[in-house]
């Protein structure tokens, strides 16, 4: 206990490790506030204007279509009819549309002009209806007494479907994306005292840490020690952060804070897991490390969405692995998944996946450590 | 035996910074290893300590082989490394207490320890500063707290006097003698032979990561020819009183510079006294006269043909 009170004292006495973790984060979100604030009171969701090219005509689609609603109850899209695929395009080009449906008998073609969040939903709906149409044609073949039960449950699927669609739609500030890619940084910011405590603990890199090397304490204690102490101020600096996004800038991490709360511990377990391992697996010098960790946390956030909250739609359309494993992806994922969806399943999904992450990094460190000799000191 | 090392290699690429050397310190010793910069004295230390990987060789500390989870082992040694190893953080008490803590678990124990260890060194009036607030000195007198407060039985000293000024230097040494004299075996590495001379009772000089040559001061000075160097400050000499001082029995070499006559003498009697005869009998007039036995800088310069402090 004594070197975990001692380790706590070290990282209180070092304001600068403190400013990157609080003020920073706070800054930004100030900025963001200042920023977003007056825009995300004016924006409201509008319907997404979609261009029909009716080649051979398809009511059904079209009906569907206009059908479907957001969880509010606003229409999702709204449908302008052209005679001529030209005629829709030049619409498109214009921006009068977001993107143009061309029918053509069972044929069902989107074109768009830019990928965006919106084109990302007509996309969505046009993928499920097909899948729909086929698992209905197919059941029809084989079971044909099936049929109706299966479109009505469709028809609740396709609702499902459609309020799920995890995008700004449904988000009641549209901006909030961008507060929880910023109290995903400032959990990943953990990932530079994480790589002072590897720097201390490693012989051929800090003074002190040959004379640690040199102590009958095991190696792996020490770094658990260390790691346990300075994931604790973790905590409770991520509580003051998030203290201030929810009560100063007002913002929505929806009605449980335990759970926004244990995701930003995680979140900087992870953060802190990287530093250490970083500081451990990487060669190079003290400056090489300290400033891998910068990269580190500042490419996870930007991938994230801190800067540009398109980034992540655009990573789940063409490498969606990276989504899958960036760390600030899944704490932004699990921040929206219980203040946007409420999707307890999806939230855990994400942590766990962190949790997984952080023990491979942390356990990585410790075997790199642990009964090592350095080639010099 | 408390430490044996045999046959130990050590390259840094090309470098052979530790060739084929041999070591065995026995209990009690104030063990010195001598040498210039870059003679592998801190390589040697950092081996002895398995913190170093090395190429070949064996170390033993306490009859047992020295790896890096020698746990027990490292609880009976003390290191003060060559550069300060303390944290900025905390302060002096707080310094010596965390790395005490890393050997002693007991907390009454540990605080006990660590009172004598701060007034060992003669910090008790700057147990709450910080170590940027210490002098150069009273940061060496910290290190060295920090590696001495469990009281281990082996304590190895990295050049622990490294930019210090006289008074901590000397109490430093003090130190080191008193750590000795409570029981502990001390090895000590230094580049200033003076320190090496004054509290080691046993030496080794290192170049090029050898073993050159081991022994008492005494021994040491014994396996070379030079006895004695004795100066004058003489006015003026003439080229014919050199030729004849030159001649004198046992005379090594002679130089007269800035009206300073040095004449170095190989082991025999009566060196000094033939010297003065010969300048009386000249009729050369003399001032000061000093006679300096051989330090170990002239066993390093025998032994190598280079200075110590090269």
């Amino acid at each position: 206990m004594q070197h975990f009170w001692y380790q706590i004292k070290m990282m209180f006495r070092n304001p600068t490790g403190i400013f990157w973790a609080v003020v920073f984060p706070v800054i930004l979100g100030g900025l963001f506030y200042f920023m977003f604030g007056n825009i995300g009171n004016a924006e409201q969701f509008s319907e997404i204007p979609v261009g029909i090219v009716e080649i051979q005509e398809d009511n059904m689609f079209v009906e569907i279509l206009m059908q479907v609603e957001t969880g509010d109850g606003i229409s999702m899209f709204q449908t302008k009819t052209y005679k001529e695929k030209t005629e829709a395009e030049k619409a498109l080009e214009a921006d009068e549309v977001q993107g143009v449906i061309l029918l053509d008998g069972g044929e069902i073609e989107l074109v768009i002009k830019e990928s965006s969040i919106r084109t990302s939903i007509i996309q969505t709906f046009v993928d499920q209806y097909l899948q729909n149409k086929k698992l209905i044609e197919e059941t029809a073949m084989t079971h044909p007494e099936r049929v109706m039960g299966l479109v009505e449950n469709l028809n609740g699927e396709v609702q499902i479907q459609m309020t799920d669609i995890p995008l700004k739609g449904q988000d009641k500030d549209p901006y909030a994306q961008y507060f929880y890619a910023l109290l995903a940084m400032a959990c990943l910011i953990a990932s530079s005292v994480g790589v002072q405590n590897g720097l201390a603990i490693q012989a051929n890199l800090s003074p002190v840490g040959a004379r640690r090397n040199v102590a009958p304490t095991k190696k792996m204690k020490q770094v658990l020690v260390d790691f346990a102490a300075t994931l604790c101020i973790y905590c409770v600096l991520m509580t003051g952060v998030l203290a201030v996004l929810v009560f100063v800038y007002k913002q929505e991490f929806g009605s449980n804070v335990g759970l926004i709360l244990l995701a930003t511990w995680v979140g900087s377990f992870v953060g802190l897991a990287g530093g250490t391992m970083f500081s451990v697996v990487l060669k190079g010098s003290k400056s090489t490390k300290e400033g891998m960790s910068v990269v580190f946390f500042m490419v996870s956030s930007f991938l994230g969405g801190l800067q540009w909250g398109d980034i992540t739609y655009i990573l789940e359309k063409n490498c969606p692995i990276v989504n899958r494993i960036n760390p600030a992806t899944l704490m932004v994922n699990a921040f929206k998944s219980l203040s946007v969806f409420g999707d307890y399943r999806k939230y855990a999904v994400n942590l766990i996946t962190l949790l997984l992450i952080g023990a491979i990094f942390l356990v990585i460190s410790i075997v790199k450590l642990r009964r090592c000799r350095y080639a010099s000191v | 035996m408390v430490v044996k090392i045999e046959n130990l290699v050590k390259r840094y690429g090309d470098l052979v910074a530790l060739d084929h050397f041999n070591l065995a310190i026995e209990e009690g010793e104030v063990f010195g290893l001598l040498g210039p910069n870059g003679s592998g004295k801190s390589t040697t230390i950092n081996c002895l300590l398995s913190l170093l990987e090395f190429d070949k060789g064996k170390i033993e500390v306490f009859g047992q082989e020295m790896k890096p989870d020698s746990y027990e082992l490292k609880k009976d040694i003390g290191v003060i490394m060559q550069n300060v190893a303390v944290f900025d953080e905390l302060t002096v008490y707080e310094n010596i207490d965390y790395f005490c803590g890393l050997y002693v678990k007991d907390k009454t124990e540990r605080k006990k320890l660590v009172e004598e260890a701060i007034n060992f060194v003669e910090l008790s009036e700057f147990r709450k500063f910080y170590p940027k607030k210490l002098s150069g000195g009273l940061l060496r007198r910290l290190n060295i707290a920090c590696g001495i407060a469990h009281k281990p039985k082996l304590i190895i000293l990295d050049e622990p006097t490294v930019a210090v000024d006289p008074q901590s230097r000397n109490k430093i040494l003090e130190g080191i003698q008193n750590l000795n004299a409570n029981g502990a075996t001390i090895i000590y590495t230094s580049h200033y032979m003076e320190e090496v001379e004054q509290i080691c009772t046993r030496i080794a000089i290192m170049d090029k990561g050898k073993n050159i040559a081991i022994g008492t001061k005494d021994e040491l000075k014994a396996m070379i020819d030079l006895g004695e160097t004795i100066s004058l400050e003489v006015l003026e000499l003439s080229e014919e009183s050199m030729t004849a001082i030159q001649g004198l029995p046992h005379v090594i070499k002679m130089t007269y510079e800035n009206h300073l006559l040095k004449v170095k003498f190989s082991k025999g009697k009566h060196n000094l006294l033939r010297l003065l005869d010969l300048m009386k009998e000249r009729e050369i007039g003399f001032g000061g006269v000093h006679a300096e036995m051989p330090t170990l800088n002239d066993v390093f310069l025998e032994i190598t043909g280079k200075e110590l402090r090269d």
